[in-house]
């Protein structure tokens, strides 16, 4: 699938994606397709990134949205179901400092101010689907908690960046007890000279090959592609 | 021209077909190819095609239709079949609605190597004139005709030879439109040119001059025709100190906002439809645009913009709120005009959502 950038272009976030995809000649829709699907990021870069790479992983022609909301998640849910014809959001989010529970508590707080019912479709991990539905209008929910089960003391999806870092030995996992207090964003921004090939790699590689870092975003994206009738 | 009309396209430019909801401030947006210049455009011709307009084109040529046709022409391939979608079809029409019936339209119908132009409304229906199909020439009625479509045999039926011209009642209910795009800001200057002794009359060259000091450095106190060089002649801008400097030197943005501003008090349009209102302008002019906008507003005028900023439309659409303009997305696909309207609040709140109203074509409509 080809991303549609719908944040104003002079937003970093559309900035950012627009360089990284003619720097690494990743296609992006243009204007014209229909898009029924939005990934919405919640923390900017390098998810939108991230998001580029694996979408641009599952093939087909399908425009997929992707847009970075600039202030609350349930304002830009209830716009979404509102104002637009998506009716289905994939939702990256990172864990940050919290638990597990924590992060999807948070959601679903978001998901009540939006004003929608909800229910939970399935639960894995980090993965959940919801079905979300206000009045008469329905929109399912994919989410994503971005983070691993590295030793870090909170969980974006560095995290994930980081792993593959591992992978091409550009960076040795730190043990546990050295890790604690390591923030992976940091270590991720230290690591700038070897952003684009890590990105090459995520272009290169097999969907199987990605499976240890991504596992749950590539998972996520294929439940995107799956026949918008799946969500009524 | 009413408020809560709508304009329908059959077969014009860029749109096969298609129908906008006119407000008293509607401002455009969508992406290139969208239609909206189209819109425009079909608004410019309303009233009369074959109408002299305040623009001449090379050669002289200052009907409305001739000024389009310059606008549009392509290494000098002048002919009006370019009126038409994909330059085929047998008839274009533009037509104004109220809510309960069509209230002016204009007609092209083809037929061979020339394109008959009509005028129609409620006193029934005029043959204009000819447009050549395969060159810029142009046969206008001296006497207009009037009469009514056969529609069996698909042919206009003159009733009786007028001995005066009533072309122009169609334009009298429309209004005059006044419409303006970058590329044709020089086609005024040569009307402006040929109208100098009427215009230095009105004495509106100084209030034009006074504005533009309020938006550019320098203190300028009127607008004057005088001779460059070789007995050529030029428009100037003139600073209280006595300099004067030509306004194809001044910033574009300058340019297209003193010759909008020279035309729109020289014809009072009812109808005022630009193209691009963001071209060039530095947020000071703009702010200084939007407010003189306000003004034309307050006249009566309804206007149509179009723009491809965002800090256009929300500058003009927060500071105009009180004529609860309207911000419409346009989008053509295959030649079929979609739209669909917003607030300046739906706009901020899509952005609520990371989503920019120009970039949402695909997730909209």
């Amino acid at each position: 699938m080809n991303l549609r950038v719908l944040t104003p272009p002079h937003w970093s976030v559309a900035r950012s994606l627009l360089k990284w995809s003619r720097r690494l000649r990743v296609q992006l829709a243009g204007p014209h397709q229909p898009v029924r699907e939005v990934i919405l990021i919640g923390n900017g870069i390098p998810d939108n990134i991230v998001a580029m790479l694996l979408a641009h992983k599952l093939n087909g022609r399908r425009a997929v949205g992707l847009a970075k909301p600039p202030g609350a998640l349930s304002a830009a849910l209830r716009e979404l179901i509102f104002q637009s014809l998506i009716r289905k959001v994939l939702l990256l989010f990172d864990q940050e400092d919290r638990s597990l529970n924590d992060a999807w508590r948070s959601l679903e707080s978001e998901l009540c101010r939006a004003k929608m019912e909800y229910r939970i479709l399935s639960d894995e991990e980090r993965l959940r689907v919801y079905g979300c539905r206000h009045g008469s209008r329905q929109l399912r929910v994919i989410a994503v908690v971005n983070g691993l089960e590295a030793p870090y003391r909170k969980h974006t999806i560095e995290d994930h960046l980081l792993k593959i870092c591992e992978k091409l030995r550009i960076y040795e996992a730190p043990l546990l007890h050295s890790a604690e207090s390591l923030d992976p964003k940091e270590l991720w921004s230290r690591l700038k000279e070897h952003h684009e090939r890590v990105y090459r790699y995520i272009l290169q590689a097999s969907v199987e090959e990605l499976k240890d870092a991504f596992h749950h975003h590539l998972k996520a994206l294929k439940l995107v592609l799956e026949d918008a009738n799946s969500c009524r | 021209m009413g408020e809560g009309l709508k304009l329908r396209l059959k077969n014009f430019r860029g749109i096969k077909q298609g129908t906008i909801k006119l407000e008293k401030l509607t401002i455009l947006v969508g992406a290139n190819n969208s239609g909206k210049t189209s819109l425009l455009e079909a608004l410019f011709l309303l009233p009369n095609p074959l109408r002299v307009v305040p623009y001449s084109a090379e050669g002289g040529r200052r009907r409305a239709v001739e000024i389009l046709s310059a606008r549009h022409s392509t290494l000098g391939s002048e002919a009006y079949i370019f009126l038409y979608h994909n330059y085929s079809g047998e008839e274009a029409r533009i037509s104004l609605l109220t809510a309960d019936s069509t209230s002016a339209e204009a007609i092209f119908k083809r037929e061979g190597d020339w394109i008959n132009v009509f005028t129609a409304g409620k006193r029934g229906i005029h043959l204009l004139g000819k447009l050549s199909a395969k060159s810029a020439e142009i046969k206008p009625e001296t006497m207009p005709l009037q009469g009514s479509f056969d529609a069996q045999r698909g042919e206009f039926l003159p009733s009786r030879r007028l001995t005066v011209s009533t072309s122009n009642y169609v334009q009298e209910e429309v209004g005059e439109v006044l419409y303006l795009h970058p590329r044709i800001i020089s086609l005024a200057w040569n009307f402006l040119l040929d109208t100098w002794i009427e215009l230095r009359a009105t004495g509106l060259m100084v209030r034009v001059a006074e504005q533009v000091s309020q938006w550019i450095p320098g203190e300028y106190d009127d607008v004057l025709v005088e001779p460059f060089t070789r007995g050529r002649y030029a428009i100037y801008l003139r600073s209280k100190s006595g300099h004067v400097v030509r306004l194809g030197d001044v910033g574009d943005g300058i340019q297209l906002a003193v010759t909008l501003m020279l035309l729109y008090e020289y014809i009072r349009p009812r109808v005022l439809a630009i193209d691009d209102i963001e071209s060039h302008a530095n947020p000071m002019l703009l702010e200084g645009l939007t407010q003189w906008i306000g003004e034309v507003l307050d006249q009566g005028t309804t206007v149509v913009l179009s723009t491809h900023s965002l800090e256009a439309v929300k500058t003009m659409a927060g500071a105009l709120e009180d004529y609860e303009p309207r911000i419409v997305l346009t989008s053509l696909r295959e030649g079929v005009l979609d739209t669909r309207s917003f607030t300046l609040e739906d706009v901020e709140r899509l952005e609520e959502a990371g989503i920019d109203v120009r970039l949402a074509e695909g997730v909209i409509l």
